[in-house]
């Protein structure tokens, strides 16, 4: 079995002093994919943002090692450097910087950290081009503001553009599914299986399974009242779409 | 980690072009009387009609007051206290070429990166560089001289075309304009004068850089360019001045004409020394740029980075007297430390179916105060006219101040004037998404810094877009930590 | 003499003044009265102070003159009615039993900030009221209330002043008419002097607070009105002023809103129409002393004939001041040969925690929408009365109840060019 790429162990995390993760764990190796899934205010988006390392999340126990080294030590952008990239529930719009230079931006950061080479603008935009076609999205968005006036779902293939271009060791996506149409549904899941391999793992965190359609997951997780209260495989995820999420609430309630 | 924190670390780094030539300068001695406009002119060897009016605009200075405004505060000047000329030692005569410039103030130039040498033909660019008061080289005359373009120190246009400085210089802004420009009519050194022939594409980019060095020198530059019928030219004005301890003074009047069909853009970086991190030093920029659109079609066009002097005060403006003309303003000025920007536009629309464009990107960090002045006037006769104004203001810190005052004055009933402002700081979340994208705070602020900018920087030359980028990038330096 | 000589002249020629009367004239000396050089006054009809022939409050009216006819009551409220500034309504009033009265001397004293604004700041008008007015009237409000002023002039020879200071205890909800009509244009001949009419109105809102304000400004001919307005609000204190001025004369409105209270907030709707060579110039300065606290200034004007009309809107984001959020929307409509409109939006923030924007317009009609119209069939006229009756309608939407509403609708109306057909008003 790999070594773990992520390791959580009892993190614990309060925001404006109330705490909203109250002691989670979860193992993540390299080439598996896990699915986070939980009902709204379970804490899942929190996860994702403490493990990006967002501003204004106290951290009040635990700890992540990330590949090896403690990850809640890093600044964020050390974190992307490093291969963790987050894909965001609402990507932020930035007037009047153009999609291609923060991408090529994003990628000689992370490209020297590794020790490499700038890209080449040649290459770069071949390269861009060719996952922009993986990912449908319209070449002229390159040249526009990043996310700006996009629709909502273009924002969402822009995200997982990114992390194709990025090539990250770890994906968490949050809610990368929501506000999607069924087609996009289809493009966004085949992107993220674009990135599936055996050193690289994918951390899905959405509320609905039906993005698990697209990509199968190695390992479903729940996440409630900043819990996981129970782990399993794909069948979980079924079941949690024919139950909902109560019984696993109530479940939560009598172990607390 | 706080955005307010991370934003006001990232400020420091030292004047890159703080260092003063030793250079012997013919400097008369401090004080301003009649005698000293007289002085100025006679050394200049001024027809009658320019010293005359040297000395009515003394007269109506010596009546004036200082204005002093809510937003900029500053010592008082000492008028007294400042030499009125000063010009490099001309070594025999006045330098015949670049052989003749005193090396020293090549080297100069050299550290400016001032493309005088073959470097400027290769740019592309004819400079007319400015030292001090004096303009000691002009190159490229001959290949302007082909097109019939007259590009050259002001103090040789006095002698070379006297007639048409006597029917345009004070003509766009008069000698009673405002306090600093009537000081500059009375004792104005030198500058640049541009004429360009009816139906010319001025077949370059005209360039001038200056310099203020020698200590306690006010500068009094006078530019004045004339687009003939039908012409076109662009004007590019760069400013960088040496490190100095005292506030200098620097009070220069541009006055532009576009007659029938003609184009004049005219664009500036100035990075002038703004003072040091406490507030010391620095230069006073009181500049009084103005264009008139007298003929019908014609165009004017300010493009401007203002990211130096301790204060700047200037509102480069445009009367559109002619039928469609057009007025422009596009502006990024920068307040770090304890700079004071005051600056914005005036479009006084005369003519029907005038139209004017104002874009003005403020930024403020650090104990910087921006304020953005803009009046826009539609007069009876303005048929049709339309203004639109986009201005904004970023924030990176919460000691610094950003001022928005816009005048709307219309009296046609058929005229739009539009205005719409927001003040906004870079906000967490766009940092924490590009920090999340691998950038450091540093350069995720630069780039959403020019981002902001960007619809100002594509309005520049090329070569200037790119070192207005540079320098917006050095100004704003430890404005995140 | 100029204006200001002459009316502290006619002042000192009184029997023995004293308090802040006194302190008023002394103000008004040091300072001075404002000028047009001056930046809130720049738009400012000043010139016609120096028309007024006698500056003294008039007379009270001889027993038996036939007042104006009022407005009919708005139902639930209180109604004072002042008359040449007079208080000609019996006191108290059986139904404003949450309303106490206070001596004005003591509310003057008690609001510093407020004497600033008088004293050195763009409130200097207001002395004048402070001077002459005969009936200062200071209340404290402790519950919910509901209070309507009328302000009726009789004679143009002489001034109408009025000074009003209340205060709205912790807590407390109150609606506030505020209703001046000026001199009655019949009882006036046409080239009689301008007739000047002056009020000082101060407002304070303690925590939680809640006012709802509605001032309606129907000056007539040659009537010339200045009104100062000055307001502090506390924590989460709420404040909506709706000023609405069409009237035919000239007048000019300064008020000066400070939030001191955190989360306090300020909505202002404005609205201007006026004709002929009428003039409405409103100011309004709001500043923002405490962490988010909101304001949004809305204005619109349409000038029509030779008419002048201007807003200053000037909101200051103070230091202390992090989390706030300031709107402005200001535009104005030209429709007239010799008509002006002058707007000044302007924003000083001082703070970096802030979002702010702002728009200002002046123009014509949108033409596309015109032209929709038009192709629907719509007749030129009719067309230009509804865009601009939808052109001053978000202004309209604060004014409550809607007696009034319909009375400032009527108001408006009658200052267009292009008269809306009736069922658009309320």
């Amino acid at each position: 079995m790999n070594a773990p790429l992520l390791q959580i162990d009892d993190l614990r995390v309060s925001v404006a002093g109330t705490a909203v993760l109250h002691g989670v764990s979860l193992t993540v190796r390299a080439g598996e994919v896990h699915a986070i899934m939980g009902p709204n205010g379970s804490g899942k988006s929190t996860l994702a943002h403490v493990l990006a390392g967002r501003p204004g999340y106290t951290i009040t126990g635990g700890a992540v090692r990330f590949d090896g080294t403690d990850l809640l030590a890093m600044a964020p952008e050390e974190r992307a450097r490093a291969g963790l990239f987050l894909g965001f529930q609402y990507p932020v719009e930035i007037a009047g910087v153009n999609n291609a230079y923060l991408l090529k931006a994003a990628l000689n950061a992370r490209r020297r950290q590794r020790g490499e080479a700038e890209i080449d603008a040649f290459d770069f935009l071949n390269m861009v081009r060719a996952k922009m076609r993986v990912m449908q999205i319209d070449e002229a968005l390159l040249t526009r503001g990043v996310n700006e006036g996009f629709s909502g779902g273009e924002k969402k293939r822009n995200e997982i553009l990114q992390m194709l271009v990025l090539e990250p060791r770890l994906a968490v996506l949050d809610e990368t599914d929501s506000g999607l149409d069924i087609d996009a549904l289809k493009v966004v899941g085949r992107g993220i299986n674009t990135l599936r391999s055996p050193d690289r793992a994918v951390a899905l965190v959405t509320h609905y399974q039906r993005l698990l359609d697209h990509v199968v997951p190695d390992q479903v997780h729940v996440l409630a009242r900043g819990r996981i209260v129970r782990s399993g495989d794909r069948e979980l995820a079924l079941e949690l779409e024919r139950r909902g999420y109560d019984w696993l609430l109530e479940a939560a309630a009598a172990v607390a | 980690m706080s955005g307010n924190t991370e934003l006001s670390a990232l400020f420091d780094r030292g004047y890159e072009h703080g260092f003063v030539t030793d250079i012997e300068s013919d400097t008369i001695a401090a004080g301003l009387d009649e005698s000293v406009v007289r002085l100025i002119s006679a050394r200049k060897r001024e027809p009658k009609f320019l010293l005359d009016w040297r000395l009515r605009a003394f007269a109506h200075w010596r009546q004036m007051r200082e204005p002093h405004w809510a937003h900029l505060h500053y010592p008082p000047i000492d008028y007294q206290a400042i030499s009125y000329f000063s010009a490099p030692k001309p070594r025999g005569d006045a330098p015949k070429s670049l052989a003749d410039v005193d090396p020293k103030l090549l080297e100069t130039y050299a550290k400016l990166g001032v493309p005088l040498h073959e470097r400027a033909r290769l740019a592309g660019v004819a400079v007319d560089a400015v030292f001090d008061s004096v303009s000691v080289a002009t190159t490229f005359k001959s290949r302007l001289a082909e097109a019939g373009v007259v590009f050259c120190p002001f103090s040789e246009a006095v002698h070379s075309h006297p007639e048409l400085l006597e029917q345009y210089l004070g003509s766009v802004v008069p000698y009673t304009d405002n306090f600093y420009a009537t000081l500059n009519c009375a004792v104005f050194s030198d500058g640049s004068f541009v004429y360009v022939p009816p139906g010319v594409r001025c077949p370059m980019e005209l360039s001038t850089y200056f310099r203020i060095n020698a200590a306690n020198t006010g500068q009094f530059e006078r530019t004045l360019i004339i687009a003939d019928a039908g012409s076109h030219v662009s004007y590019l004005e760069g400013c960088t001045a040496p490190m100095r301890d005292e506030n200098q003074l620097h009070a220069a009047v541009v006055e532009l004409v576009a007659l029938d069909d003609a184009q004049i853009k005219y664009s500036t970086v100035q990075n002038w020394y703004p003072g040091d991190a406490e507030g010391r030093g620095g230069i006073f920029n009181f500049v009084t740029k103005r264009g008139e659109c007298r003929g019908r079609n014609s165009r004017i066009s300010w493009t401007q980075v203002e990211t130096g002097s301790a204060i700047t005060w200037k509102y480069p403006g445009c009367v559109l007297r002619g039928e469609n003309s057009v007025g422009e303003f596009y502006s990024v000025a920068t307040a770090n430390n304890h700079q004071q920007a005051d600056t914005g536009t005036k479009m006084i629309h005369i003519g029907a179916n005038s139209r004017s464009t104002i874009v003005s990107k403020g930024i403020s960090a650090g104990h910087g105060q921006n304020t953005y002045r803009g009046l826009v006037k539609i007069m009876p006769s303005a048929h049709g006219a339309r203004n639109f104004t986009r201005c904004d203001s970023l924030l990176l810190g919460s000691q610094c101040g950003a001022h928005t005052f816009p005048y709307l004055e219309s009296r046609n009933a058929l005229a739009t004037v539009e205005h719409e402002a927001s003040t906004s700081r870079i906000s967490e979340d766009q940092l924490f998404y590009c920090q999340q994208r691998g950038l450091g705070p540093e350069d995720a602020v630069n780039m959403i810094v020019s981002g902001f900018c960007r619809e100002v920087f594509k309005e520049l030359p090329m070569e200037f877009a790119v070192e207005a980028q540079n320098l917006l990038a050095v100004t704003l330096e430890g404005a995140v930590g | 003499m100029s204006a200001l000589e002459r009316l502290l002249g006619e002042f000192e020629a009184q029997p023995a003044p004293a308090g802040a009367r006194l302190a008023a004239a002394q103000a008004l000396r040091t300072h001075g009265l404002p000028t047009r050089r001056e930046e809130n006054w720049r738009y400012a009809n000043l010139r016609a102070l120096e028309g007024v022939a006698r500056f003294l409050p008039a007379a009270p009216p001889a027993p038996g003159t036939r007042l104006p006819p009022l407005p009919e009551a708005l139902a639930g409220y209180t109604r004072l009615v002042f008359v040449d500034g007079r208080l000609t309504t019996a006191w108290p009033q059986p139904d404003a039993a949450q309303i106490t009265r206070l001596p004005m001397d003591a509310a003057v004293a008690g609001d510093a900030a407020a004497t600033m604004f008088e004293t050195t700041g763009d409130g200097r008008m207001g002395l004048i009221a402070r001077l002459f007015a005969p009936d200062p009237l200071s209340l404290r409000i402790a519950g919910p209330a509901a209070l309507e002023l009328i302000f009726v002039t009789t004679s143009g020879a002489a001034g109408s002043y009025a000074e009003i200071a209340i205060e709205i205890a912790t807590g407390a909800q109150v609606a506030l008419v505020e209703r001046h009509l000026g001199c009655a244009a019949a009882t006036l001949p046409p080239e009689a002097p301008a007739s000047l009419n002056c009020s000082n109105l101060r407002l304070r809102l303690a925590a939680d607070a809640q006012l709802r304000h509605t001032r309606l400004q129907q000056a007539a001919g040659n009537a010339l009105h200045y009104h100062t307005l000055s307001a502090s609000l506390g924590d989460r204190g709420s404040y909506s002023l709706a000023h609405i001025s069409a009237g035919d004369g000239s007048d000019r409105s300064s008020a000066q809103i400070r939030l001191q209270g955190r989360e306090a907030t300020v909505r202002i709707r404005a609205l201007a129409a006026a004709c002929d060579s009428g003039i409405a110039d409103a100011q309004f300065t709001v500043l923002h002393e405490a962490p988010g606290t909101r304001s949004d200034q809305l204005f619109r004007g349409i000038a029509s004939d030779r008419a002048h009309i201007s807003c200053s809107a000037d909101v200051q984001v103070l230091p202390g001041a992090p989390g706030s959020r300031v709107l402005q929307s200001l535009r104005g409509l030209i429709d007239g040969k010799g008509a002006e409109v002058n707007l000044r939006p302007r924003l000083t923030i001082d703070t970096d925690d802030i979002q702010a924007a702002h728009g200002a317009t002046t123009g014509r009609l949108d033409e596309d929408l015109l032209f929709y119209l038009l192709s629907r069939g719509l007749e030129p006229a009719a067309a230009r009365s509804l865009l601009k009756w939808a052109f001053l309608g978000e202004a309209f939407g604060a004014i409550e109840p809607p007696a009034l509403r319909r009375a400032a609708e009527l108001a408006a109306a009658a200052r267009l060019s292009d008269a809306p057909a009736t069922e658009l008003l309320q």
